[in-house]
């Protein structure tokens, strides 16, 4: 049985994240429980330097867990090979790509890269999965154009398109919404939510716009200095844990409006 | 990596122009021979003359093959290096590989002084220059590795090659000063590049390093690709990024310190021949640009060996000044009119 037939879940026990600063150990977060099935979109936010990137980059295997458990289908994630893992999990940084020459068609067709032969030559069916990606992000003007060439909103939309080109079961963004107005902010959100329910992807991004997220998650994971919590967005609201993601003398959520608002 | 066009009149054009500098540079020397001949002997009849022939077979032919190897190698060498060190500015100089072939070249004449007159004598064979300078490169090499290994940022490997050259060429500074004027000539000529004085033995041996140079980029060309993304991505799609990282490394050094052991320390192909090729060719997949590359660096250095020797004069310039002066306001020009270089 291949790893795309079996039922796809994320589960991440007692972990701790941080990372090694001349052999000391720096703790960033830890006590982090949940577990995401596949087909849902997983939100999570916190304030600035909480560990949002840290938590994404242990679960992508980009860094080593410092404590826990991190399994995808019942297999540790330590224990995939790095073409499994090119297999399970696809990513979107917030780093643009580093180079600013390539053509979006390109850029999208390096998705395939983990299952192309030693010289990268494009089958049928990978040519079938690039147009997909195209076609569902609603990219299909763009393709003829360079990467210093496009917006933010487009850059990130074809950056989407490239993960769905590899074609895996997990998708983790790392704050995908940045530098975008809130049109495309929603806009984004609007398309991540049709890959989790239309393409049945595990999606997991990271974001700082709560309201919006709030919105569209089925499930969010909300990073306070004390503990980490993770439940559905209308359960979070009533436990009050929005109020303690930010300090409260500024703003505070409000449960009625389930949006965050200015204080006197 | 899926690409918008093919380009294969663009290759017919290049291969063709391949051809055509070929023989031009042939055609074209200190002694003025007639085309008949030229193609005469080159086809291997006898030639009118059998000085001509001599001339043609064991010198301009030698030096034209000399050139494509040269020529295509390093812009080769330059590519990799930009795609390996996100870097479009970065190319065989700057890992210091040429400064370390510089190096051991210095050592070698001007030390030869300090290890007294027979010692000396005896290391000034013409094999022990291209030995000096290929030892010098890869030493050079070897400490980038090392450093490769431990750091993990390539910004800071590039910046790690700039102050190995520095340190280079302060010995190098030392060396000369206290070195007489035959050697400091005999170094000085060197470091101009040559094309010419590369005998059949000796291209065997430039065509074995450039080749398995190329053949490793060629294995190399999807992780060369996947790293147009980013490290991290790479490593996202599968990439072993060490594997890459030293396999290109490996491929530099093999096609840069070959090529600088046999013709001297030749500037700017490696870095302006790549991006005057991504002006023509608006892709960016190494499996394309590869032999756009190479074919574009034979005939940059057939042009400059060929205004090199100054046809119908008795003078030959010094090759290295041909290139960059070539070289340098085209990358200026690549400046001033995209504003930035791209890779």
């Amino acid at each position: 049985m291949s790893l795309k037939d079996s039922h796809s879940v994320l589960e991440v026990k007692d972990l701790s994240i941080g990372y090694f600063l001349k052999k000391k150990q720096i703790l960033i977060s830890k006590e982090i429980n949940f577990t995401v099935p596949k087909g849902e979109l997983v939100s999570i936010v916190g304030i600035n330097g909480i560990g949002k990137s840290t938590l994404l980059r242990t679960l992508a295997n980009m860094q080593p867990a410092l404590n826990g458990i991190v399994h995808l289908n019942n297999k540790n994630i330590s224990d995939y090979s790095s073409f499994q893992l090119a297999n399970t999990i696809s990513i979107v940084l917030t780093e643009a790509p580093s180079s600013k020459n390539l053509s979006v068609l390109e850029l999208i067709s390096l998705g395939r890269n983990p299952y192309t032969n030693w010289i990268g030559t494009l089958s049928e069916n990978d040519k079938k999965i690039i147009q997909n990606a195209i076609n569902i992000t609603e990219i299909e003007d763009l393709v003829n154009y360079k990467c210093m060439e496009l917006s933010d909103g487009q850059l990130q939309r074809v950056m989407i398109a490239r993960a769905l080109a590899q074609d895996t079961p997990f998708i983790l963004l790392d704050e995908p919404t940045t530098h975008l107005d809130i049109y495309h902010r929603a806009y984004l959100l609007k398309l991540l939510k049709k890959l989790a329910v239309e393409k049945q992807k595990t999606i997991i991004f990271s974001t700082q716009e709560i309201d919006l997220a709030i919105q569209v998650s089925n499930k969010m994971i909300v990073m306070t200095t004390d503990k980490v919590h993770f439940d559905q967005p209308d359960k979070l609201i009533e436990l009050g844990c929005f109020n303690t993601l930010f300090p409260s003398e500024t703003i505070q959520f409000n449960k009625d409006m389930k949006r965050f608002v200015l204080r006197d | 990596m899926e690409t918008q066009h093919t380009y294969r009149t663009h290759f017919i054009i290049l291969t063709l122009l391949v051809v055509l500098f070929f023989f031009i540079n042939i055609s074209l020397g200190t002694v003025s021979i007639p085309i008949k001949e030229v193609f005469f002997s080159l086809l291997g009849g006898e030639a009118i003359k059998s000085s001509w022939q001599f001339i043609i077979l064991e010198y301009r032919l030698p030096k034209a093959i000399t050139a494509i190897l040269v020529g295509g190698g390093l812009a080769v060498s330059g590519l990799i290096m930009q795609t390996l060190f996100r870097n479009p500015l970065a190319g065989p100089f700057v890992l210091g590989l040429s400064s370390g072939a510089s190096l051991g070249v210095a050592l070698l004449i001007l030390g030869a002084g300090v290890f007294g007159g027979t010692l000396g004598g005896f290391l000034l064979g013409p094999w022990s220059l291209v030995i000096a300078s290929a030892l010098g490169s890869f030493l050079v090499l070897l400490a980038v590795l090392a450093v490769t290994f431990k750091v993990k940022d390539t910004m800071t490997i590039l910046i790690i090659g700039l102050m190995f050259g520095s340190v280079t060429s302060a010995v190098v500074s030392v060396l000369s000063y206290f070195s007489n004027a035959e050697q400091l000539q005999q170094f000085v000529f060197w470091s101009f590049g040559t094309l010419g004085n590369v005998s059949w033995n000796g291209i065997l041996i430039l065509f074995i390093c450039v080749l398995i140079g190329l053949l490793i980029c060629l294995s190399s060309i999807k992780s060369l690709n996947a790293l147009l993304l980013g490290e991290n991505y790479a490593k996202s799609m599968g990439v072993n990024l060490k594997k890459a990282t030293l396999l290109i490394i490996i491929a530099t050094s093999l096609l840069a310190g070959g090529i600088t052991a046999f013709a001297g320390p030749i500037a700017f192909v490696g870095l302006a021949v790549p991006h005057l090729t991504r002006q023509y060719f608006t892709t960016s997949n190494h499996f394309i640009l590869l032999p756009a590359v190479f074919l574009s660096g034979g005939i940059l250095m057939l042009f400059c060996d060929t205004v090199a020797q100054l046809p119908f004069s008795n003078f030959t310039l010094p090759i290295n000044a041909i290139t960059s002066l070539f070289g340098a306001p085209v990358v200026i020009w690549l400046l001033v009119r995209k504003r930035k270089l791209l890779f």
